[in-house]
């Protein structure tokens, strides 16, 4: 798999685009999504995260183009090559919903070759322009469907599949390859020629409905008790109020422990007096009721608890403030190195355990 | 050894994870835990007026624990932090003018029910596709699920702690 280095991301400059769509001759042309054209992509070349907002690249169609694929055209104007050649760049297009991050993916095996008509005369236009514009245009298309505005432009130039990377997910080459590649699945099963007979919305719709399924399947499994239920609407309502359920929770367990009143049971701390200062102690947190009330507190109390509760097994917490006690009884912690010798002794236990 | 155990159970569950962008690796459960535990002593260090309030804050400390952990790659956690932190700053607090660069994408709203709820309950759902939101649930639903047990093994271990002083003051013979 090919990667574009970041630096590339002048990708208006590397996009030689050259899809020959053989079934461009079918009527059904017109409803071509963007999402299907691409078959089995092997490199991808694509933008860093960091440009959310780079140019989209026109797809203008020589048919009537539904909303997937478009979106306006960079600067160089493209040479639309009759023939289709091996290499062409793909950007695909998953929903016209998403966020303005356009990935090249480039495809070494030439399988399906698209032509679209690039709008000769937003080349000339600045890409500031234009990406405002294309977005304007992508936008009405989006909500009213229409294409005519790419229809049929004077010279098809290059063309591109866009993908359209969602707002926060990741557009290296090896989600793009994946999401592709689930696209892929997604749409016709193991055909790596995408018939452009499909209709694009019914596609685009398909793929969306996989999409939002495999994230309930998901949620399914996380939450308890959700795996009888089978509709849809039971499931988002488990779900809501498993959540709700759970911040309930969450809020009852602060309370809990915002009632914990600093023990008052003194008198049960042996005097072993650890030279602890009675200074106030932030970190001793495992303990804290009692350090905070007691600034002397007993060793072997602690450790009989602990002892008391490592069989149990009952909590991590146990464990680690006998360690953090014992640390803090052979020399004094230092302010700086609290933190870290309680982290310590926490991962410390973990490892153990 | 109780919570952890239970807690890496579940991080490393065999859940297939159909989200594409997962790239890190759910936030250890230790890192939660210290940083949980240092604001709760911090909260109970200081002095407050009563345990409502401390709860109130002990419940927001947990909260942005929770979100700190998480990182900023998620939508839920950046929207709670920034609630929480527009909370601590209550006072008149004048509404930045919207730069008219942002365009605000219009999301779909109030089709459905259930989906309004999950919203509502998601933290940040409402400015979110559905196919996100429903990532993002989930994401917040594991985090919960952590957040839940630690709390659950800190509450646990104090009233052993504190059953066993009582039972030691019970004898105090055996001690000294």
């Amino acid at each position: 798999m090919q990667q574009a280095p970041v630096s590339d991301l002048s990708v208006l400059e590397r996009q030689r685009l050259h899809f020959d769509w053989q079934q461009q001759e079918q009527p059904s042309r017109h409803s071509y999504d963007a999402d299907l054209c691409v078959r089995s992509l092997n490199s991808f070349t694509c933008f860093s995260n960091g440009l959310p907002d780079l140019a989209q690249y026109s797809m203008p169609v020589a048919s009537n183009f539904e909303e997937a694929g478009v979106a306006a055209s960079n600067c160089n104007p493209k040479r639309r090559k009759a023939e289709s050649s091996p290499k062409s760049k793909v950007i695909i297009n998953n929903s016209p919903k998403t966020e303005t991050a356009r990935i090249l993916l480039h495809d070494q095996e030439h399988l399906c070759s698209v032509i679209y008509q690039q709008d000769e005369s937003n080349c000339k236009r600045g890409k500031q322009e234009r990406r405002s514009e294309s977005r304007q245009q992508n936008n009405r298309k989006e909500a009213s469907g229409d294409t005519s505005s790419y229809k049929n432009e004077e010279h098809p130039k290059a063309d591109y599949i866009h993908v359209r990377a969602r707002r926060g997910q990741a557009t290296d080459s090896h989600s793009l390859a994946e999401r592709v590649r689930e696209l892929n699945s997604n749409s016709a099963p193991g055909a790596l020629q995408f018939s452009c007979a499909f209709s694009s919305s019914l596609n685009f719709y398909q793929v969306r409905r996989e999409r939002i399924s495999q994230r309930m399947k998901y949620l399914q499994e996380l939450v308890p008790g959700c795996s009888k239920i089978t509709g849809k609407a039971g499931m988002l309502d488990e779900i809501i109020n498993y959540v709700q359920s759970l911040q309930r929770q969450v809020e009852f367990l602060s309370m809990k422990l915002a009632a914990v009143n600093p023990l008052a049971a003194d008198n049960n701390f042996s005097n072993c007096s650890m030279g602890i200062s009675s200074e106030p102690m932030e970190q001793p947190f495992l303990h804290f009721n009692s350090l905070q009330a007691h600034p002397c507190s007993g060793l072997d109390m602690y450790m009989d608890s602990s002892s008391d509760l490592v069989p149990d097994g009952s909590s991590f917490v146990s464990c680690s403030a006998l360690n953090y006690v014992a640390e803090l009884v052979r020399g004094r912690i230092p302010a700086g190195e609290r933190d870290s010798s309680l982290s310590i002794s926490i991962i410390s236990r973990e490892s153990l355990a | 050894m109780g919570v952890i155990d239970i807690m890496d159970a579940k991080g490393t569950s065999s859940l297939g994870n159909p989200n594409p962008n997962i790239l890190t690796p759910h936030p250890s459960k230790s890192s939660v835990a210290i940083r949980f535990l240092r604001v709760l002593s911090l909260v109970r260090h200081t002095a407050s007026s009563s345990p409502s309030s401390r709860a109130c804050r002990i419940r927001r400390a947990a909260c942005s624990c929770m979100a700190y952990s998480a990182g900023p790659r998620r939508a839920w956690s950046r929207a709670l932090l920034r609630k929480l932190v527009r909370r601590r700053r209550k006072p008149p607090r004048r509404d930045l003018p919207r730069p008219a660069a942002i365009i605000r994408r219009r999301r779909p709203v109030g089709g459905d029910r259930l989906e309004v709820a999950l919203r509502r309950v998601v933290p940040g759902g409402a400015g979110m596709e559905y196919c996100r939101l429903l990532e993002e649930a989930a994401d917040y639903v594991k985090c919960l699920v952590m957040q839940v047990r630690l709390m659950q093994s800190i509450v646990d271990f104090e009233s052993h702690v504190h059953s066993v002083n009582k039972r030691s003051e019970i004898d105090p013979g055996d001690r000294n």
